[in-house]
């Protein structure tokens, strides 16, 4: 019921918030073009960051997305790593208040989005790393922050896979750090392959930001990076595990001393 | 000096363990990029533990370029330590 109910309320809200921010578009380009004068991809990413952030305040999957920021600010540019477990991962990065722009393949095909995508200056990893590298390092250097979801696609089994060498190569070559960003929650809601969402808790922890070594062998920095975070990653999973498998037990133990309280209870 | 089929087994056994493939996916004709699903950037782990395993620099190697399938792999390395070990003799 309450999934029939949920899907009932999210398509038709996702669809109406989705029409209204394509319909505005033109209108929000022509006011900045008067007032704001912000350059257009700046603009367009900020733009993007407000649906993100509105789609997720209007459609609470179960309960409000909850974040847990542990990283100490954002004073500098990052690159933010995330594992990815579903299509609505990314609009969760609406709720971070940083300029970011996404390093992605797929959603580039999207009609209508790949459109918003390019004005907003995001990065089609098809096109290749040199590629990546080039438009990241310039969207750095202008105090933008990257996403990139390192395992290179959407899991499939919900579990954490290898990560690809790009974000901490970026890393290493730019000098900023990787802030890992762990995502709970959204496989149950909404995994690969499924067309209905399922009532989830969903959660962001951000976690504390992990600096390049400059000194040494690059290929070795680059690789003590990335296994350092997958680490950061593993951990946070096993304790997201943890949890649910404790909260799973402590569910069974209240309703058996419901079970037994009612028996004893009952004469 | 270790025979060249254990090398090869070694080499397999590595990229199983680092590239999470299976034992069917590892055969010498399958090629990295497209059968094995690396990408360019996989070449610095591949530096890496080659290195680490095996004691041979692939970094600046123009062949490391040439390197497509598991056999181009296990014969670059093969090759590159044996070069090792007459330099130490």
């Amino acid at each position: 019921m309450k999934k029939a109910l949920l899907n009932i309320y999210i398509w038709p809200t996702f669809f109406l918030v989705t029409l209204v921010a394509f319909l505005l578009i033109p209108f929000l380009l022509i006011l900045n073009g008067i007032f704001m004068r912000r350059s257009l991809d700046r603009f367009v990413r900020h733009g993007v960051r407000i649906y993100g952030w509105i789609l997720v305040r209007c459609i609470p999957f179960m309960a409000p997305v909850t974040i847990e920021d542990e990283s100490g600010g954002f004073d500098t540019p990052a690159i933010f790593v995330a594992n990815h477990n579903s299509a609505v991962d990314p609009y969760l990065f609406g709720m971070l208040p940083v300029e970011n722009a996404f390093v992605t393949t797929w959603p580039f095909k999207i009609p209508f989005y790949q459109h918003v995508m390019r004005m907003a200056g995001y990065i089609n990893a098809n096109e290749g790393w040199d590629h990546v590298f080039s438009e990241a390092e310039h969207l750095m250097s202008q105090g933008c922050s990257i996403i990139i979801w390192p395992e290179g696609h959407r899991s499939r089994d919900g579990k954490l896979s290898r990560f690809r060498n790009g974000a901490f190569q970026l890393a290493y070559r730019t000098g900023y750090p990787i802030i890992p960003v762990y995502i709970n929650g959204t496989f149950h809601l909404f995994p690969p392959g499924k067309r209905l969402l399922t009532p989830s808790r969903v959660s962001m922890r951000i976690m504390p930001p992990i600096w390049p070594k400059t000194s040494g062998e690059n290929a070795e920095n680059i690789r003590a990076l990335k296994i350092e975070t997958h680490s950061v990653f593993s951990s946070e999973a096993n304790r997201q595990d943890m949890k649910r498998t404790t909260g799973i037990a402590q569910d069974a133990n209240l309703s058996n001393d419901k079970d037994s309280s009612l028996k004893q209870a009952t004469p | 000096m270790i025979a060249d089929d254990t090398i090869r087994q070694e080499i397999n056994e590595l990229l199983q363990e680092e590239f999470e493939l299976s034992a069917e996916q590892i055969h010498p004709e399958a090629t990295l990029y497209e059968d094995l699903g690396l990408d360019s950037l996989d070449a610095v782990d591949m530096e890496v533990i080659m290195e680490k395993n095996f004691k041979v620099k692939l970094a600046n190697q123009e062949t490391i370029q040439e390197v497509q399938t598991i056999k181009d792999l296990h014969d670059l390395v093969i090759k590159l330590q044996k070069e090792l070990l007459t330099e130490e003799k």
